[in-house]
């Protein structure tokens, strides 16, 4: 009775591979496009810092490491995102939903509105330890001699709302409503630039490696705590460095884009249609479909109103909602 | 022969669990020998899950101390354990799509390293098991399109997965309906006799427990009452007194097993 159940799904190698290659396309297209038509030589040529002046400062200086900022800002979000919804067992989990990013958003604003003097280079670390701080407060409201999933979900959402509402207070009685302030929120990459890639891509990388080792813990987990103690696995202890990753992919991210919804929703759904139940396969395919994702959408958000830019955010929001109930509606 | 009888598999020494003011087992002492079927009988709330729990290393009690092999089991690792003792709580979960194969693969968890490849060691625990609960061609099909008997017996499946010397289950027929539990009462029969498995359930219903169990401890408010072989247990006076019931026991017409029924029609006709 093979027949009777035939594997629909590719091998996860070719799978991997070929969303791999997927990126790689879309990260060639976007670097090419842009308000500022080049040719095919020139963008070839700015590849490889060389050639004309003007187009070499523009693909890469400007265009190259937008690219790869984008890159790296959706594959933590896609990693956090599985790594959410993996851990509160509840496919409606993200960073951003979670109040994961909600402190990043509370510290950047705080810095930007409440001393307006501070260097801007300051609101990236001031975001990044935003975030670590709400994760923080939302994994204390839920520890009662343990994390409940649904305990877990529920606090998140109470800390989102929570300092969402703060971040709106602080600009709302503030006079010093900045441009700044208002992009952060919206979330977007105009301006990323090789420091800002710098900044990231230790985090991705690290927390990112580390992420897809622990991938299998997830596998477990999914299948209730008491079953997953049962197998051997220390619960509190792997619940505990999962929600860390997170907090570090999200932190690191939202440092450097502000604040994107959805990516963290979406991508973890879609890597699952394809890759199926195995973390160990759906985790990696989340960090390249979310790097996938951010690439096209901030190329869009470049082009779509040149020479204006839209804020990827709302880019990401517009696409990322009836993506959503579209897969919510297929898969159910 | 030295005389000495063989160490219990499992010893349980005077063993409390509280939660809170609650107090769910009470000082309850057991042992367990290799190759045992133990059913836990009692009512609803009598501290049977927890027993079962503090044996299953997922639970540590308050006081006493559990032995498995002559070891503290808070002594070894979780992962230790896991390896030679497998638990099924009384109603899993699992993701709907995942498929009795891959939930099967879930029970070499303890024996593999986080990178490490399957061996073919895992591959033959995952393929015997798979075919001692009979689900060879069930094997790609995802959890949420298999009957409640089915869906059981891949998660015992996933627990034989895991080469364990003793299965826990938590009440294991419940959600089933006659017949499907008695497919898989036969099927822990059949594993306990033919590769030794020694087995601990907590069972609800009594025939059934005094049907397939070697012995049955019955608990009440949390303390071990009755511990003996299912005719001793099973009388009409120990169980009355024991579920608050009125009944009577007969005697199963070829095998002579004891069967509990109301002792009073409450329905006149």
């Amino acid at each position: 009775m093979l027949t009777a159940a035939p594997s629909k799904r590719l091998p996860p190698v070719v799978t991997i591979v070929a969303a791999g290659g997927l990126l790689l396309v879309a990260m060639g297209v976007a670097v090419a496009l842009g308000s500022v038509r080049l040719g095919p030589g020139q963008v070839f040529d700015g590849l490889f810092d060389r050639g004309d002046p003007v187009a070499r400062q523009i693909v890469w200086q400007l265009r190259v490491p937008r690219v790869l900022v984008a890159a790296l800002v959706g594959a933590n979000l896609g990693l956090a995102g599985v790594l959410l919804q993996g851990i509160t067992r509840n496919p409606l989990a993200d960073p951003h939903i979670l109040g994961f990013s909600a402190g990043a958003g509370l510290a950047a604003i705080a810095v930007l509105v409440i001393a307006p003097g501070t260097p801007v280079q300051l609101v990236a670390p001031a975001a990044f330890l935003g975030s670590l701080a709400s994760a923080a407060v939302v994994y204390a409201l839920a520890w009662r001699g343990g994390i409940s999933p649904v305990r877990f979900a529920l606090s998140g959402v109470a800390v989102a709302a929570l300092f969402t509402a703060l971040s709106t207070a602080v600009i709302a009685t503030s006079d010093l409503f900045t441009q700044a302030t208002l992009s952060f929120l919206a979330g977007g990459l105009f301006g990323r630039d090789w420091s800002h890639f710098k900044q990231l891509w230790p985090y991705t990388v690290g927390a990112g490696s580390l992420t897809l080792l622990a991938a299998g813990w997830l596998n477990i987990l999914a299948l209730g705590d008491d079953m997953a103690r049962g197998l051997g696995l220390r619960v509190e202890r792997a619940r505990l460095l999962l929600a860390v990753l997170a907090a570090v992919l999200t932190g690191s991210a939202v440092a450097v884009s502000g604040l994107l919804a959805f990516i963290g929703l979406v991508v973890p759904h879609a890597a699952r249609l394809v890759a199926g139940n195995d973390y160990r396969v759906v985790m990696p395919l989340a960090a390249i479909l979310g790097a996938a994702l951010l690439v096209v959408a901030d190329t869009f958000a470049r082009v779509a109103l040149a020479p204006t830019e839209l804020p990827v955010g709302i880019v990401t929001a517009v696409v990322g909602a009836p993506a959503f109930l579209l897969l919510v509606r297929t898969r159910t | 022969m030295n005389g000495s009888a063989p160490a219990p598999l499992v010893e349980v020494r005077g063993v409390s669990v509280r939660y809170g003011a609650r107090t769910a087992v009470d000082d309850v002492s057991l042992e367990v020998r290799r190759g045992e079927i133990v059913a836990i009988i009692g009512p609803n709330g009598s501290g049977k899950s927890t027993l079962l729990r503090a044996i299953g290393r997922m639970r540590k009690p308050d006081g006493g101390l559990v032995r498995f092999d002559g070891q503290d089991i808070w002594r070894t690792s979780s992962r230790e354990y896991a390896r030679r003792v497998a638990f099924l709580p009384q109603a899993p979960e699992a993701p709907s799509d995942l498929t009795v194969e891959e939930l099967a693969w879930r029970g070499r968890f303890p024996h593999r390293g986080l990178l490490a490849a399957a061996t073919k060691g895992d591959r033959t625990a995952v393929e015997t098991a798979i075919e001692q609960c009979g689900l060879e061609a069930l094997r790609g099909r995802p959890l949420a399109t298999l009957s409640g008997g089915e869906r059981q017996r891949a998660w015992i499946a996933l627990a034989l997965a895991q080469e364990p010397e003793l299965l826990l289950l938590d009440e294991p027929t419940t959600f089933l309906d006659i017949g499907h539990q008695q497919e898989l009462l036969q099927l822990l029969c059949a594993l306990n006799a033919s590769r030794g498995l020694t087995i601990v359930m907590v069972m609800h219903d009594i025939a059934q427990a005094a049907h397939c169990a070697h012995r049955l401890v019955a608990m009440q408010g949390g303390r071990l009452i009755v511990d003996g072989t299912p005719a001793e247990v099973v009388t009409a006076e120990r169980i009355g007194v024991l579920f608050g019931a009125s009944v009577t026991v007969l005697r199963h017409p070829e095998s002579g097993a004891p069967i509990v029924v109301p002792a009073t029609f409450l329905r006149g006709d």
